[in-house]
């Protein structure tokens, strides 16, 4: 993961690099064909100057032989016409003792009657030269802007997409069953103001969804709930005919068995909707411990079926939260850890002012304890529950700011209800 | 035993009307609070099966209201929704006697229609007899051939569910929602039925009394004395 910023820095590098490349093959042709062309022009004029003075002394001048201007001269058989050529050569510079690039002019020009052959030698710039110029100048160049660019980007980038981020922000705040609409900041920059309209339609859209699907389920429910209802009392008035036989018994009570199974869902489903809904959002002060206790009794009858050895150490605690919610919360935990025990497992029920911590034995879970919150996901499949117990509690949990941790280790299953957030 | 039974559900209503009439009840029904209220105020019932949602107006509640202003002495059962503490609670204030929650198993409407039904009609002093088996509800008192009968709270409720819904086959989840109330549904496995009633058979065949209780098939149970 890179910053946008890095990202467009990256992007400006590679697009200048092969830019100031092409720049600098360019430059030091254009460069080199400016340097020739006025080497050129000024042997011209020198060949003029020599014409000139040969013409007006008859003789050659001697202010030539310097060590960047050489002039030789030779004479010529007469019978040779010699033609004006221009030439590169190298020459040999005493002072350094190497060879350097010169421009060779030879011209005939007559003295005295006379044809002479004369060569006159210009030095001319290095090659390398003029690309090491080139070169130095295009890295001045590149750092010079680049630095610029950085410190342009920085501060500038800051302060340009600071809305971004308070948007960023505020998006991450966002809760589906929020009932008010997402309202961001009004921007005057025109991304900025797309960029929030699209995402408070988006908002909107998304929260109509969410509320047609728990409108839906709750009415999905609703009209369930009486086609299961006569389903149930039809059965039961089925049983009654004696004539039946044990195997029509047995399907019948099947029947109502699953039937039952799906009131359950279905209650369950509509539970979850109204705490969702908010429809349990009157809080007060809940003694736990009374709750815990009740609910211990009245799981009595399935704690000595199971032969669970039994532990608790509670303490009076009380919390804020709709007691409906409470005594569903306590009752949920409670049964998922009588449920889910083994037989002649252990039971330890633990509360203190911090924290509730319920502990049993079990078989390892099947899902991450993580995952046990989501609805439908069952820690064992052996059981027929309906996995949406502790996705009940979550849910709860959520609403009254409480925190549910799950934990197994040594064969024990460990929730943990925080009572404020860590 | 005249009972008005008010609920917006055709289709649920027939179901109960059919039931309680077979258990010997008249049974009329309203659909609707308008309906409802006329017949509340035209007729005396023994007692009302309110759901408290209703169209047409009104409330359950509003119904028992004004059913409480004209007769008094006439029993009430509230029919709602799950987890409407409300509505139970106001329920409750405005005079009803019991609450069930949908939905319901009809042998737990019949069990509290009754108990409400003896408490109304006779102020309480009527003793139920079955056999050799004799309780007096007020009292919490049973006597087996004259003799009393030391129960447990579960085996005395347990006693009064079968009583009242005697020769019909109860499955054990109808009887466990009895004895623990709608919570039981979190709950898979009801063989702790077993345990109540071997004992309550025990106890009540210790003193000699007949052996009233059948187990049907490992389903459910059979409270009669007739042969099966």
């Amino acid at each position: 993961m890179r910053k946008l910023l890095q990202q467009t820095q990256r992007l400006y590098l590679m697009a200048a690099a092969p830019l100031f490349l092409l720049a600098g093959i360019a430059m030091f042709f254009a460069l080199e064909w400016s340097i020739k062309h006025f080497d050129e022009e000024k042997m011209h004029n020198a060949k003029h100057e020599i014409e000139t003075y040969v013409f007006q002394h008859d003789s050659l001048p001697a202010f030539f032989q310097r060590i960047d201007h050489r002039l030789y001269a030779s004479s010529l058989p007469a019978e040779i016409t010699l033609p004006v050529t221009l030439s590169d050569t190298t020459l040999l510079n005493p002072l350094e003792n190497e060879m350097e690039p010169f421009l060779q002019l030879t011209f005939p020009v007559q003295i005295r009657g006379q044809a002479w052959r004369v060569d006159l030698f210009q030095s001319s710039v290095e090659h390398e030269d003029i690309a090491g110029t080139v070169a130095i100048l295009l890295v001045i160049l590149f750092v010079l802007l680049f630095g610029v660019l950085l410190w342009v980007n920085r501060s500038v980038s800051q302060r340009v997409w600071e809305p971004f981020f308070q948007v960023l922000n505020q998006m991450r705040q966002f809760r589906l069953n929020d009932p008010n609409p997402l309202r961001l900041p009004k921007s005057s920059v025109v991304e900025f103001h797309e960029l929030h309209r699209t995402l408070e339609d988006l908002a909107e859209k998304v929260q109509r969804d969410f509320r047609t699907v728990k409108q839906f389920t709750e009415n999905a429910s609703h009209e369930l709930q009486t086609p299961l209802a006569v389903i149930q009392h039809k059965i039961d008035a089925l049983l009654q005919d004696e004539t039946l036989s044990e195997a029509q018994v047995q399907q019948l009570d099947l029947m109502a068995q699953n039937t039952r199974r799906m009131a359950r869902l279905n209650q369950t489903l509509l539970l979850l909707v109204k705490i969702e809904n908010d429809q349990f959002a009157a809080r007060e002060r809940v003694d736990m411990e009374p709750l815990l206790e009740k609910r211990l009794r009245w799981l009595e009858d399935f704690l000595m079926e199971k032969q669970l050895v039994v532990q608790t150490d509670l303490t009076s605690v009380s919390i804020d939260i709709n007691p409906v919610l409470a005594e569903t919360l306590v009752a949920n935990l409670l049964t998922n850890a009588v449920k889910h025990n083994l037989t002649g497992g252990r039971l330890a029920v633990r509360l203190t002012a911090a924290n509730l911590i319920i502990s049993n034995s079990a078989a390892p879970p099947a899902v991450a304890p993580e995952k046990l919150t989501e609805r439908f996901a069952r820690g064992n499949s052996s059981t027929d529950g309906l996995g949406l117990g502790l996705a009940i509690a979550q849910e709860i949990c959520e609403k009254s700011g409480l925190v549910l941790q799950f934990d197994f280790k040594n064969d024990t299953w460990t929730t943990t209800l925080h009572f404020s957030p860590a | 035993m005249k009972i008005l039974l008010i609920e917006d559900e055709p289709a649920l209503a027939a179901s109960i009307q059919d039931f309680l009439q077979a258990e010997g009840y008249l049974v009329e029904y309203a659909a609707d609070f308008l309906s409802a209220e006329e017949k509340v105020a035209l007729y005396e019932y023994d007692c009302l099966v309110v759901d408290i949602n209703l169209p047409g107006g009104g409330t359950g509640l509003d119904v028992i209201c004004n059913l409480k202003k004209q007769h008094p002495a006439t029993g009430v059962i509230i029919v709602s929704a799950r987890n409407a503490l409300d509505d139970r609670i106001a329920g409750l204030d405005f005079g009803a006697d019991d609450y069930l929650t949908k939905p319901f198993h009809l042998p737990e409407l019949n069990a509290r229609l009754k108990a409400i039904l003896r408490r109304r009609q006779f102020g309480g002093c009527t003793d139920i007899e079955f056999g050799d088996i004799k309780v007096n509800p007020e009292q919490h008192e049973v006597n087996v051939l004259g003799q009393a009968l030391d129960l447990t709270p579960k085996e005395y409720n347990l006693l009064l569910y079968f009583l009242a819904n005697k020769h019909r086959v109860l499955r054990r989840d109808m009887i466990a929602e009895h004895l623990l109330g709608d919570d039981v549904d979190q709950m898979d496995d009801f063989n702790f039925i077993y345990s109540h009633v071997k004992n309550l058979r025990k106890k009540l065949m210790g003193q000699g009394c007949a052996d009233y209780i059948q187990m049907v098939y490992g389903i459910g149970y059979k409270f009669s004395d007739r042969k099966s």
